[in-house]
């Protein structure tokens, strides 16, 4: 029974949604690059609007974790309500890292802010505007979202939306998005985090970002 | 007082009957436990509308399960904070509906709060003051209680829950997502000693947990040095990483207050080494230890209905124009 219930769990292992995910992912992969296409084109027109603004994309190196809560500080600073922050990057990477640097930049505590991965959402109120932080880890696929009430999370007008593994729900996500991913830096334990804005309200908030920390 | 409790804040939709409090006449857990495992054991859906689909099923068989009808319920008890919202609400509306059509009193009850009741179930003596250690797949707290419904948090996780710590190394060992039962089972053959893994005390005075540190060093294990051992060696180690913190901060907390009583609770208070290592410290420090039992430590109806039966018996009672709330702390 128990040796059966093993292989069971060991087949679903290989047959993981997350990993199913990820080529759904990479599927949509084509139609990401024609919206960042499309949206290079149109910041074309914010370069002019501001002379020096970065439209397209920026990346920080990050030795350290309080390197990655400073860059989430000023993300925090940076940030208007509506914007939506969707993270990514691999387990132990510092998205939860940087969403607390994002808080105090909001002027939350941030020790109130630990991984929502099992209860999904957390909402943070008390800071300048309010922070929604939602993780999709748990989730398999974007079609679970709608039923969890999304939208009311990514349609709020009050604070900003930040949201953890939103490379597995990427079709699910509203275009204009700052999209930040962390990945490996080139010593061990040394970070790359990359921002690439997705539209003109994102393509704004970088720049804000980018007056806080070039 | 035969209190319903009603539980739907994540994965469970669950409802109990509970005669003062103590004995649970009947009781129903809707658990997502098959899906996980076609899955590979990531939540397909934790939508509300499962909980929909569940709700009205789950009370009637709860009540048939304890032999009452409707006219069997006193007061109605239901977890309202925190959670998700889509899901809290399924539970709240069905109790607020009985609550109405039955004239029955109804009182909302903060979820950790019922995980720490789960407690008063096994036993209703327990002296105070306590610490309890509420850990779970999303919570990690140490509280002090002077009485009952008057918390003190004494420290909480700064990054990831142990039950998430437990979850997410077992994903990165290759044994799936979420593995925390599966570290277990594979623990009790291996050595906790075979691979020296990190454990955050962040500082003498701290009372707070933190396990990203442990789940980085498990990250930055190479290939080779997975392979150099076993999985059991490894789900021993690095359970042994998570348990040993959880334990030794319970009994820095213990001593530090005077408690009477050390109590556990949670899904991570089911875990085989925190029961035994708990239990033996806490003798050898001549105090009390209570643990509900594993299908007590995990989410339930039974630990809302006895929260609420302590509160309805101090003649609480809420108000039915009460809201569901996402993210809230244990009132102090």
């Amino acid at each position: 029974m128990l040796a059966a219930h093993v292989d069971m769990l060991h087949k679903a292992a290989l047959s993981n949604p997350i990993e199913n995910v990820r080529h759904v992912s990479s599927l949509a992969m084509s139609q990401k690059r024609a919206i960042i296409r499309h949206t290079s084109m149109r910041m074309a027109a914010y370069e002019n609007e501001r002379p020096g603004a970065v439209g397209l994309s920026h990346a920080w190196p990050s030795r350290r974790s309080a390197e990655t809560v400073r860059l989430g500080d000023a993300i925090g600073k940076a940030a208007s309500a509506g914007d939506i922050v969707a993270l990514a990057g691999d387990l132990g990477a510092g998205k939860t890292t940087l969403v607390q640097g994002i808080g105090r930049g909001l002027g939350l505590d941030p020790r109130d802010i630990v991984s929502p991965t099992f209860t999904i959402v957390a909402e943070h109120a008390g800071g300048r505007m309010m922070l929604y932080h939602l993780d999709v880890y748990r989730l398999g696929s974007a079609d679970d979202l709608q039923d969890l009430g999304f939208d009311d999370y990514l349609h709020a007008s009050d604070g900003l939306i930040v949201i953890e593994w939103a490379n597995l729900v990427t079709l699910a996500l509203p275009d204009d998005r700052l999209e930040i991913e962390i990945a490996a830096g080139p010593k061990s334990g040394e970070r790359q985090i990359h921002a690439q804005p997705l539209g003109p309200t994102s393509a704004k908030l970088l720049n804000r970002i980018l007056d806080i920390l070039p | 007082m035969r209190v319903l409790g009603i539980e739907s804040s994540c994965d469970e939709t669950a409802a109990a009957l509970v005669e003062d409090g103590r004995a649970v006449l009947g009781q129903v857990i809707a658990s997502q436990i098959d899906l996980h495992a076609v899955t590979g054991g990531v939540v397909p859906e934790v939508a509300s509308r499962h909980h929909v689909e569940r709700i009205n099923a789950v009370i009637a068989e709860t009540l048939a399960k304890a032999g009452v009808g409707f006219d069997g319920i006193d007061a109605i008890a239901v977890a309202n904070r925190p959670g998700l919202l889509g899901a809290l609400l399924v539970g709240v509306s069905a109790a607020k509906a009985l609550a109405y059509a039955l004239k029955r009193p109804i009182i909302a009850v903060h979820h950790i709060e019922a995980h720490i009741y789960a407690n008063f179930l096994v036993d209703p003596s327990i002296a105070f003051p306590v610490v309890c250690l509420v850990a779970s797949g999303g919570h990690s707290e140490l509280l002090l209680i002077e009485r009952h419904g008057h918390y003190t948090v004494l420290g909480r996780t700064r990054d990831d829950a142990a039950g998430e710590a437990f979850d997410k190394s077992a994903r990165l060992i290759g044994i799936g997502y979420p593995g925390g039962i599966e570290i277990d089972r594979l623990a009790k053959t291996g050595n906790p000693k075979a691979i020296r893994l990190p454990r955050a005390r962040l500082g003498a005075e701290s009372l707070d947990f933190s396990f990203s540190g442990l789940k980085t060093a498990v990250l930055n294990a190479t290939r080779a040095e997975l392979a150099e051992h076993s999985i059991e060696d490894w789900a021993a180690s690095i359970q042994a990483a998570i348990v040993d913190v959880l334990v030794a901060k319970t009994m820095i907390a213990a001593r530090r207050h005077n408690a009477a009583t050390v109590l556990a609770a949670g899904g991570v208070a089911a875990n085989s080494r925190l029961q035994a290592a708990l239990r033996e410290q806490c003798e050898d420090a001549c105090l009390r230890c209570v643990i509900p039992p594993p299908p007590l430590c995990t989410d339930n109806a039974a630990m809302v209905a006895c929260a609420g039966f302590y509160r309805l018996k101090a003649g609480e009672v809420t108000p039915l124009t009460f809201d569901t709330i996402a993210s809230a702390e244990l009132a102090r």
